[in-house]
């Protein structure tokens, strides 16, 4: 009786076992747990929602303070600040990168709450010349204007850093650019759009943008294989960012990230919890989260909230604002 | 004026070298793999040129292989800069490290679909032929533009000419031009819809591609090069000007505009875009030899 108690005990382990690889049981309770200490005990994410002037008009510095206030931004006095927009590439008439107009105004309030060094720095996905695409976006002209230093993070000195949470099976360290790893704040400004691997690009999916393709290619493609979840999470879970803000003010539809439509939103989405945010800016853009693998994945694990009753939501409701964004279509791959 | 840019820009890569003997891609930054074998290939000072092979010598992984820098763990798709560089600087010490480079990028994983529902389905997606394995960024990955056109060109100049895989590369190539002419990193479309060309990609893929032979005729040669002539219009940092004229120099399409522009953009230190990398690549754009051997008619 005792012996087959224990091999059924034994069995069923190996079947749990089996059905969590290939994390294995552990790792998978790991996240268990503490995506419910997450959801239960935990206090809840602040997610602040402000309207903005469909044409990134002046009155967009005074609606992105006002975001910034209700969202509890991180205190950036005496620090160095990273800002991380979207610069993934520049298809002419499509709204593929976060709008340099929103950069300008963050570079103005963080200089005006007293940050010592604000930089902008990306790793643009399918361009090895960052350029091209600062120029065409207005990003060059703007940087120049206020004395910004933009970082092509593709090219920039590497350290090795650990991976946390084995969101990426066989994978437990990055070769990550020094800029990133130096900066006191971080900073991830998406642009709002929809994705045909993700569904949705947010602040989480933004940080794609930090691999360096010196060592990880154009686009970075250990990502793509490893599958979006597992990466976005590996990277948010291993180098959280303090805070993002996502470019609602004219979003992307349809065949995103790159041939998208653009689509008039007129919000600003921030907090500190990436995983929030992005819950909040899926619902803005007529999408559960549910039916957003990488979100409901990153709920389920612990690393932020996604239910909306567990958000304390400031500024407008999202019912004002809400637009029912083309989905994208589906890579029919495997 | 050429020959004065390059000396001075010579004088630059001497003092802006590493302790270490390798360069960065900014000055001061740290040495990293494809810096130094272009510095090297850029015919810097011979004691430069010296420090620099050994830099190379010294970070080649056991397995052959080089990654973009020193602190790499892993070999990558920069093992056909350190051949080529060695290659092209052949010694009692260069030949057996590039002849081991070599055999690790012939052995080098990549990712091919052959399951045929999968395979239909990239092709209706993407509109590639995913069949068709070039080289990739990393070993086991997808195969991309770049990394294939150095890997072809240091199989040529190491004279391996009759590879298959030489031959698959040439096609993988010709499968990946972009909608008018050139090519991206290697998706030249996304869902039916045509992504653009990009100067430094259609500028290593027509070097690649004269290296292995293709003729000026080749409908894919003349619009890679004029689409590169539309491309390079644009601002650009010096190192894909450079390579873009290096690319026209070798399929003998030389632009004395393009010339004069990246001559333009030297700094007083005589460096270009405060970096060795686009120093080097500068350099080889501006001396009167042909790089890579490619000269021949």
């Amino acid at each position: 009786m005792r012996l087959a108690l224990l091999a059924g005990i034994g069995g069923g382990l190996f079947a749990v076992d089996r059905a969590t690889q290939p994390v294995g049981f552990l790792t998978w309770a790991g996240w268990l747990a503490r995506g419910y200490r997450r959801r239960f005990l935990d206090s809840p994410s602040t997610v602040a929602v402000v309207s903005a002037p469909p044409d990134y008009g002046p009155s967009l510095a005074a609606c992105l303070a006002e975001g910034w206030n209700l969202a509890n931004a991180p205190d950036v006095r005496g620090r160095r600040v990273l800002i991380k927009p979207n610069l993934v590439d520049h298809i002419a008439g499509r709204p593929t990168t976060t709008d340099a107009r929103l950069i300008r105004a963050l570079v103005l309030l963080l200089r005006q709450r007293g940050a010592a060094d604000v930089l902008v720095a990306d790793a643009p996905a399918f361009r090895k010349d960052p350029l091209p695409i600062l120029d065409a976006t207005g990003f060059a002209e703007m940087l120049t204007t206020l004395n910004v230093p933009f970082t092509d993070l593709n090219h920039d000195d590497t350290i090795r850093q650990p991976l946390r949470g084995n969101f990426m099976p066989g994978v437990d360290h990055l070769h990550l650019p020094r800029t990133f790893v130096e900066a006191d704040i971080v900073i991830s400004v998406p642009k709002m759009k929809t994705h045909h691997w993700a569904g949705v690009s947010l602040s989480v999916k933004n940080m794609f943008g930090l691999l360096p393709g010196i060592k990880y290619g154009w686009p970075k493609n250990l990502l793509h294989q490893k599958g979006i979840s597992a990466s976005v999470a590996a990277l948010y879970a291993s180098f959280p960012f303090d805070f993002a803000i996502v470019d609602g003010v004219v979003g992307m539809e349809g065949d995103g990230p790159l041939f998208g439509d653009p689509i008039p939103t007129g919000v600003l989405v921030m907090g500190r919890d990436g995983v929030a945010v992005d819950a909040i800016c899926a619902n803005l853009m007529g999408f559960a989260p549910g039916e957003i693998a990488h979100i409901s994945f990153m709920a389920w694990a612990g690393l932020g909230l996604a239910d909306p009753a567990r958000i304390d939501l400031r500024g407008e409701k999202l019912s004002g604002l809400r637009k029912a964004y083309a989905p994208p279509p589906q890579i029919p791959l495997g | 004026m050429s020959i004065r840019a390059v000396q001075h820009a010579r004088d630059y890569l001497s003092e802006t070298q590493n302790d270490d003997g390798g360069w960065g891609y900014k000055s001061s930054s740290q040495s990293v793999t494809e810096a130094t074998a272009v510095a090297v290939i850029a015919q810097t000072s011979v004691a430069s040129r010296e420090s620099g092979i050994n830099w190379l010598l010294r970070t080649q992984r056991t397995d052959g292989s080089w990654g973009m820098n020193a602190q790499d763990d892993s070999g990558n798709w920069l093992t056909a800069w350190a051949v080529l560089a060695l290659l092209l600087q052949p010694t009692e010490k260069t030949r057996p490290a590039a002849r081991q480079g070599l055999d690790w990028l012939l052995a080098m994983g990549v990712v091919r679909i052959t399951d045929p529902t999968t395979a239909t389905d990239i092709m209706g997606t993407l509109d590639i032929n995913p069949a068709l394995a070039g080289w990739p960024w990393q070993p086991d990955e997808a195969p991309f533009v770049e990394p294939t056109s150095l890997a072809l060109l240091a199989l040529v100049a190491a004279g391996e000419d009759t590879q298959p895989r030489l031959r698959e590369a040439k096609a993988y190539l010709r499968d990946r031009v972009c909608r008018g002419g050139g090519w991206n990193v290697g998706n030249p479309y996304m869902f039916r819809k045509p992504l653009p060309a990009t100067p430094y990609s259609t500028a290593v893929a027509l070097l690649a591609l004269r290296a292995a032979g293709a003729d000026r005729v080749d409908p894919i040669v003349s619009a890679g090069i004029t689409t590169l002539r539309q491309t390079l219009l644009s601002r650009l940092e010096a190192s894909t000007l450079a390579w873009g004229c290096t690319a026209l120099r070798v399929w003998r399409s030389e632009d004395e505009s393009f010339r004069e522009r990246l001559i333009q953009m030297q700094d007083n230190q005589g460096g270009w875009d405060r970096g060795p990398y686009a120093t080097a690549s500068a350099m080889i754009a501006l001396q009167d030899t042909v790089p890579f051997n490619l000269g021949r008619s």
